[in-house]
């Protein structure tokens, strides 16, 4: 589940070049900054990944310690989200959106009475209320 | 006061059972073979490279010594440690009791 989420929210590789990298990475998790896979490449250098929506915070973090902070490649669905949102005007998703709610509610709805009826052998079934016989 | 409220707490723990990590917010390390470690209520990495890993506990230190360790994940309250673990050791701290 936590996989999916950072994946949706976006990660980024990062690059920590510097001394007392321990101290940098104990306050970034106080600050509520997590990391996975943090690899050590050697003294000074260690690598890691990170949600692409905690950078801002990282970056203030960085500004008081002795540290070179880089970014490589960036994943994740957060990407082409904005990338789609960019492309597109927000009425278009709008409209797009609420043309395929109401498409699925013509549809799916229709057939989930028809099984209804089916299932339960009741003559009368009108939309979400179900009308018993008294006999 | 502070020795007050902890003694009460062990107390708490020893005649109610409730596990000490939930009330003297004590550390739990659990390891999966020699594959993977989890460390909860850790209050920070004090030295870390692919041979041995030094974490900072309420009660002391953790000293976690092993091979290609990579921190598979790090969050405020707890990490997960991957690779070939050798070796897990808490230090207490010297003053404690």
């Amino acid at each position: 589940m936590q996989k999916t989420e950072r994946n949706w929210k976006g990660q980024v590789e990062l690059f920590l070049v510097g001394e007392q990298i321990e101290s940098f990475l104990n306050e970034c998790i106080q600050d509520d900054i997590s990391f996975v896979n943090v690899e050590r490449k050697n003294v000074s250098h260690v690598q890691a990944i990170m949600n692409i929506p905690d950078v801002k915070k990282l970056r203030k973090i960085a500004r008081n310690h002795p540290i070179k902070v880089s970014f490589g490649e960036r994943k994740g669905m957060y990407l082409y989200n904005k990338r789609v949102l960019d492309v597109l005007d927000l009425s278009q998703v709008f409209s797009c959106s609420s043309s395929l709610l109401a498409f699925c509610h013509k549809w799916f709805g229709g057939w989930m009475l028809k099984e209804l009826r089916r299932r339960s052998n009741m003559k009368y079934v009108y939309g979400h209320k179900i009308k018993f016989s008294t006999r | 006061m502070a020795s007050i409220s902890r003694k009460l707490r062990k107390l708490m723990t020893k005649s109610m059972q409730i596990p000490a990590d939930v009330t003297l917010g004590l550390s739990r390390v659990t390891m999966i073979g020699h594959v993977h470690v989890y460390i909860e209520n850790h209050r920070g990495i004090l030295s870390f490279s692919s041979d041995n890993v030094q974490l900072r506990l309420s009660d002391g230190e953790l000293l976690v010594t092993g091979k290609e360790m990579i921190i598979k994940a790090i969050l405020p309250d707890e990490l997960i440690l991957e690779g070939q673990i050798d070796q897990v050791a808490h230090i207490h701290n010297k003053g404690e009791k």
